[in-house]
């Protein structure tokens, strides 16, 4: 059995033990590391409207994958197929070379998380009791809760910054705090594999950059394989290793931050005519909208 | 930098290594207690479990006094004789034969109708998605007429009437109701139409039936437990047990579902096999409950939302809500066999009396604030 490294720091690691399998980071003979999730020409169909022509995608083990592109181009829908919310109609895709489809729920849990982009926290639960449905996966009937359960919830408390709010309710909570919540239930459930849809929105500029450093130590720090969904371009670039764009359910670009964003890219994907400048102390690449379009209000009446 | 005990970390002894097999129990700080035993382990929130208690030891006393209450010429001191086992033939049929498989029903049918209303409030996330007012009971209602009507007398022919109405309209319910990405709030307002459709329809089939018919179909429909038997009730508890066992079991899967569709699937939790399972132990309680009582309205809405009241549980424990329904059942008959004396009122009618106060209580609460 391999020991899952956990999202908290070496010292107060829970004495879990992962149950997620080595294969997850194989790596091929090539010395390219094999795709941990490989999504491979599906079809997702909601309502009779096709959201995901034939996309197929690999994410790498270990790193951190942005995936941008403008509202309603199937980000979260790629996202909700994976952890199989959504069934494609046609094609599949392979977590560590298994399919997906053909996995017991719990085990693809162990795996693999979510951060949805809205969950719904029941009225007067405490934070902890929270976090601790994040282990839901590890738990059965007859072992409902172990040691090693609540290792895993104070773990991942104290990554977020919320031991002391163990017993605080999450109605009373600040947005920012909330979300941290949610991000403590995904570290609870313990996966080498974190997906997290647009988990940035709603927080202030200094709690965004927390979670991206959480993200990024994540994978850098602990070699799990991060996918988020993000906004903010700037933010993607900065700290993801690959950026995977979208654009009407297609991917129409991947690869390294630098190689993949341009002005001319964003001009295709976005409709936004900009130009990239690269600040020299940090090496950051900032977007600059040019001059748009001034929007025409002729339609309603001026004031006065 | 300080070191803040995290809370929710073991307050006394963690269990030693090597204990396997022997019971633990650690308490923690966040309200919640590690109960072990061999393979068994459980988190329990503390005063889910002593408030569980308190409602076994009421609804325990409230059995008691069911069934030694004077009445039917029989003193409470003979009656209480039979339960010491003693007592002579008379008072021993009243209180054996006559009391305690009411009593029985009673409680079963609360216990089973409470999980039912929490199965369902979980499955359309919503207060007021219970069996009762989606349009279950009134489905049932339909059914146990149409066999009234039909001729067919006997309470096994009345019994099944409701259980297959119930299911039928739960069916049609769920059909109705069933799209891609299905919400609770769809469930209800469909079995809220449906149910006023079946309302209409039933006082339809009452006015146009034969009167002696109609008026007994319309005494069923008040529910009632009054004058059942072992022979009646022994078969339908066999099932309630058995389905109230079940709801324990799915209970668990109500905690990520809660969440929301999304958060549920990133748990693991496989969500239609899980709604249909839901829905089929939902159905299930409810339909057989009905079957034996008739419609008993008001325990199912209300019981699950007393008890995370008083548990002050953000989840719903299965054990505080079966044991809240049943006492309100219990205590429901009592009221309903003793106020009138010798009149006795259906049992149904003094729930709706009940749930009409706590509504009002309730509102008003939420009106000040």
């Amino acid at each position: 059995m391999s020991t899952d490294p956990t999202p908290t720091p070496a010292s107060s690691r829970p004495a879990a033990a992962g149950r997620d399998t080595p294969a997850d980071h194989a790596a091929s003979g090539t010395g390219k590391l094999a795709p941990t999730l490989a999504v491979d020409a599906i079809d997702v169909v909601l309502d009779g409207t096709t959201i995901l022509p034939e996309l197929s995608v690999d994410v790498a083990p270990g790193k951190f994958t942005a995936i941008i592109g403008p509202n309603g181009c199937g980000k979260s829908t790629l996202l909700r197929s994976m952890v199989r919310l959504l069934k494609p109609k046609a094609g599949h895709i392979e977590l560590a070379g298994e399919n997906i489809a053909s996995l017991p729920a719990k085990q693809l849990a162990r795996r693999m998380a979510l951060l949805p982009q809205s969950a719904h926290a029941p009225s007067g639960i405490t934070v902890r009791d929270l976090v601790a449905r994040g282990r839901f996966p590890h738990t059965g009937l007859l072992r409902q809760w172990t040691p090693a359960d609540d290792a895993a919830v104070s773990g991942a408390l104290a990554a977020t910054g919320l031991e002391e709010f163990g017993t605080r309710l999450v109605d009373g909570l600040s947005g920012g705090q909330r979300q941290r919540v949610w991000v403590a239930m995904l570290l609870a459930q313990q996966t080498r594999t974190v997906l997290l849809d647009e988990p940035t929105t709603y927080l202030d500029i200094a709690h965004q950059y927390g979670l991206l450093e959480l993200m990024r130590e994540l994978s850098v720090g602990q070699g799990r394989t991060v996918v988020a969904v993000l906004h903010d371009l700037q933010q993607a670039a900065h700290y993801a290793d690959e950026l995977v764009v979208m654009k009407a359910g297609r991917v129409v670009a991947q690869g390294a931050p630098a190689e993949v964003l341009s002005a001319e890219l964003i001009l295709d994907v976005f409709g936004l005519a900009c130009h990239l400048v690269v600040d020299e102390v940090t090496g950051t690449v900032l977007v600059v909208p040019d001059r748009t379009e001034r929007p025409d209000l002729s339609a309603i009446q001026p004031l006065g | 930098m300080k070191d803040p005990q995290p809370s929710g970390a073991p307050v006394g002894r963690p269990t030693e290594p090597g204990a396997v097999g022997r019971p633990s129990f650690e308490q923690h700080d966040d309200g919640h207690a590690r109960l072990a035993l061999g393979p068994l382990s459980a988190r329990l929130h503390r005063r889910s479990a002593w408030v569980g208690g308190l409602l076994a030891a009421l609804v325990l006393a409230a059995v008691v006094v069911a069934l030694i209450l004077p009445g039917a010429g029989v003193e409470t001191r003979e009656a209480l004789g039979v339960l010491f086992g003693g007592g002579d033939g008379f008072a021993a049929t009243v209180v054996l034969n006559w009391r305690l498989p009411r009593v029985l029903a009673a409680v079963l049918v609360g216990a089973a109708l409470a999980l039912s209303g929490a199965i369902f409030q979980s499955l359309t996330r919503n207060p007021l998605g219970s069996p009762d007012v989606i349009g279950f009971n009134t489905g049932a209602y339909t059914g146990a007429i149409l066999v009234t009507l039909g001729g067919v007398t006997g309470f096994a022919a009345i019994a099944s009437g409701a259980f297959f109405g119930g299911l039928l309209t739960a069916l049609v319910v769920y059909l109705l109701s069933l799209r891609a990405g299905s919400s609770g709030l769809r469930m209800v307002v469909v079995g809220l139409g449906v149910a006023a459709m079946l309302g209409a329809l039933n006082r339809w089939l009452i006015a146009v039936g034969d009167l002696e018919l109609s008026m007994q179909a319309a005494a069923w429909g008040a529910g009632s437990l009054n004058g059942l038997r072992w022979a009646q009730v022994t078969p339908v508890a066999i099932a309630l047990l058995v389905f109230i066992a079940a709801a324990f079991i799915v209970a668990r899967r109500m905690q990520p579902l809660d969440l929301g569709d999304d958060a549920a699937a990133g748990l693991g939790l496989r969500l239609g096999p899980t709604r249909l399972l839901l829905l089929a132990v939902g159905v299930a309680l409810t339909a057989v409950s009905t079957a034996i009582a008739g419609p008993i309205s008001f325990v199912a809405l209300a019981a699950p939302h007393i008890a995370r009241r008083i548990t002050r549980a953000s989840r719903v424990s299965p054990l505080p809500v079966a044991l809240t329904g049943a006492l309100i059942v219990v205590v429901a008959d009592i009221v309903a066999q003793r106020l009138f004396d010798p009149t006795q009122l259906p049992v149904g009618i003094v729930t709706v009396t009940l749930g009409g106060l706590y509504l009002i209580t309730l509102l008003a609460k939420e009106a000040r604030r």
